[in-house]
């Protein structure tokens, strides 16, 4: 294990209305892409902006290279990089004024890797950025988000808006940014995209971080969403049959035609099926909230 | 450069560079034809009969019972420095003030910028300093127009009177436009340090001009902002700097107690 980069102990957040964080810990290290997943509204923006001092916790710690996260914060982000998940670039300004204005802003630490992130993602530099897509001010955000090489780069929701051949690419990118030293912090509602680039992976609901497990971890538990259809009248039958496997949650049957959720191997579920007469199977990967329902109640259990 | 050590700033006049120019044209167009008018109202028989016809409170209401308006001085006190200059002013300097910051965070871009190495206190500084250059670069203008227009309508308008006269409204500019930066910093919404900014510059303007009326008003008039910018018909007489010291107070005060809430907040998302 490499140093601690990241590092949160107990923190906590309350907005007024109940939204926010509660005791969240965490402890990302260095070299490592640390996926923080969960749907919208789950926490994860607020536990990036406690992390920036943009916002402070109402209990707990956070330490960035061990400093602390409020007295400290200015040496933090001078070795942090950060895209938010909402943000607006200046109008009237065009991909290098906008590029040079937040480089102004890190007057230690000058852009090195400017021209490599423009040529990769082929950023549109000379347009004013009322003209671009919101994709192309998104790579802008990218950019002014490395350019400087930090430490620590932390993006929330960092594909939104990015056509599937820039994310593949973005994929890459940061993986090999983990493999020079960096340290990724990526925030995302998508279970795909934590999978393709994160090491490991903290999974937060409601304010709660659930589980840190590894990706190996997480795609074992391969949850999976099955529609089934089986001959004329046996349904009922199989009904009973199928909420006594294990592995298999949320049953609902129409007829003879079965949806649920298949968490972990197929073999029980297979043979569960044998004496049945099934006339068609369907999976798919299964949405972030049934992983969410799988995984909770292989946590209650 | 500047740029390099004060990015906010640098970044600030650029930003409202455009709008300073049209506004700085705006005045300069308006304060010509005012003065252009000035020789046929001059020679118009009777003006003064007028005027020391309309009832006082009349006089009050339109800011022209301080000003003698049969001189060119007076005219254009009455005409320009009593309100029009001192709103284009003011609608300038809170409108940027109540942008720089609450504006910002409205809009999403201000957790981006505090992201990097900067502290909050120093966004704030050089925010407000946007809004001090550019109301000085009004003024400036201002005070050039009138003093290539002096000599043209034969309006007889000392030069260091116009220069006096223009600095008190470019300081009450700053000190209500740092009002207005420091309500947005506290509190991060733009539509707030608008509404409270302009409603005091609004209050104070009255009651400054009701001064004359009201008995009561008339002994608290030092409470007004207004009364440190044009206090004694600064065209006529001289500005009395000391005044711009009372100005600069309420905006140094604003600042450093915008700075402390701002720093301690937690920043809208």
């Amino acid at each position: 294990m490499g140093a601690s980069v990241v590092r949160a102990t107990g923190l906590t957040f309350a907005y007024r209305g109940g939204r926010g964080v509660t005791g969240v810990d965490l402890d990302v290290t260095r070299g490592e892409v640390f996926g923080f997943l969960g749907p919208n509204g789950a926490g994860k923006t607020t536990t990036i902006r406690v992390l920036l001092d943009l916002i402070r916790p109402s209990s707990g710690t956070a330490e960035i290279f061990g400093l602390d996260s409020h007295s400290d914060s200015l040496a933090i982000r001078s070795r942090c990089g950060y895209l938010p998940g909402e943000f607006t670039l200046p109008a009237t300004l065009t991909g290098v004024q906008v590029l040079d204005w937040f480089s102004s802003l890190r007057p230690a630490t000058p852009p090195v890797r400017r021209d490599e992130l423009v040529q990769r993602f082929d950023v549109q530099l000379d347009r004013p950025m009322k003209q671009l897509s919101k994709g192309n001010r998104q790579k802008i955000g990218l950019v002014q988000a490395f350019q400087h090489s930090p430490e620590l780069a932390i993006l929330d929701e960092p594909t939104s808006g990015l056509d599937p051949l820039v994310q593949d690419e973005f994929h890459r990118f940061i993986r090999g940014y983990a493999e020079e030293g960096g340290t990724v912090f990526l925030s995302s509602h998508s279970l795909d995209e934590v999978q393709h680039t994160a090491d490991r992976v903290g999974i937060i609901r409601d304010g709660n971080l659930v589980t840190v497990e590894s990706v190996d971890e997480l795609r074992h538990r391969g949850v999976r969403r099955v529609s089934l259809t089986v001959a004329e009248g046996t349904g009922p039958q199989l009904e009973a049959s199928l909420r006594s496997l294990s592995g298999i949650d949320g049953v609902t049957r129409r007829g003879d035609v079965f949806d649920f959720v298949v968490t972990g191997e197929y073999a029980p579920l297979l043979k569960g099926l044998s004496d049945f007469p099934v006339l068609d199977m369907l999976s798919r990967a299964a949405d972030l909230d049934e992983v969410f329902l799988a995984l909770y109640r292989g946590l209650d259990e | 450069m500047i740029a390099r050590r004060f990015p906010v700033f640098a970044q600030g006049l650029r930003d409202r560079r455009k709008s300073l120019v049209w506004w700085s044209l705006g005045v300069a167009v308006y304060i010509g034809i005012i003065a252009a008018m000035w020789p046929s109202i001059q020679g118009a028989a009777g003006l003064d009969d007028i005027m020391s016809q309309l009832p006082q409170p009349l006089l009050d209401l339109m800011g022209a019972s301080d000003f003698d308006i049969s001189t060119g001085a007076g005219y254009v006190s009455g005409e320009l420095f009593g309100f029009m200059i001192p709103m284009f002013m003011l609608i300038l300097t809170i409108g940027a003030g109540a942008a720089a910051i609450g504006g910002a965070e409205e809009r999403d871009v201000l957790d981006l910028l505090l992201s990097h190495p900067i502290r909050r206190r120093r966004v704030m500084l050089q925010s407000a300093a946007v809004i001090a250059v550019g109301a000085l670069i009004f003024a400036a203008v201002v005070t050039a127009t009138l003093a290539i227009a002096t000599p043209l309508a034969d309006l007889q308008i000392e030069f260091s009177h116009t220069v006096g006269a223009s600095f008190g409204i470019a300081m009450l500019g700053i000190a209500m436009g740092w009002v207005a930066l420091a309500v947005g910093a506290s509190t991060g919404s733009r539509s707030l340090a608008l509404a409270a900014t302009g409603s005091l510059a609004a209050i104070t303007y009255l009651a400054r001009s009701l001064s004359g009326l009201v008995d009561f008003l008339h002994s608290v008039k030092w409470l007004s902002p207004f009364f440190y910018a044009n206090d004694r018909a600064p065209l006529e007489n001289g500005y009395t700097w000391w005044h711009a010291l009372v100005l600069a107070g309420v905006g140094v005060v604003s600042l450093a107690v915008g700075s402390i809430l701002f720093d301690r907040r937690n920043l809208a998302s």
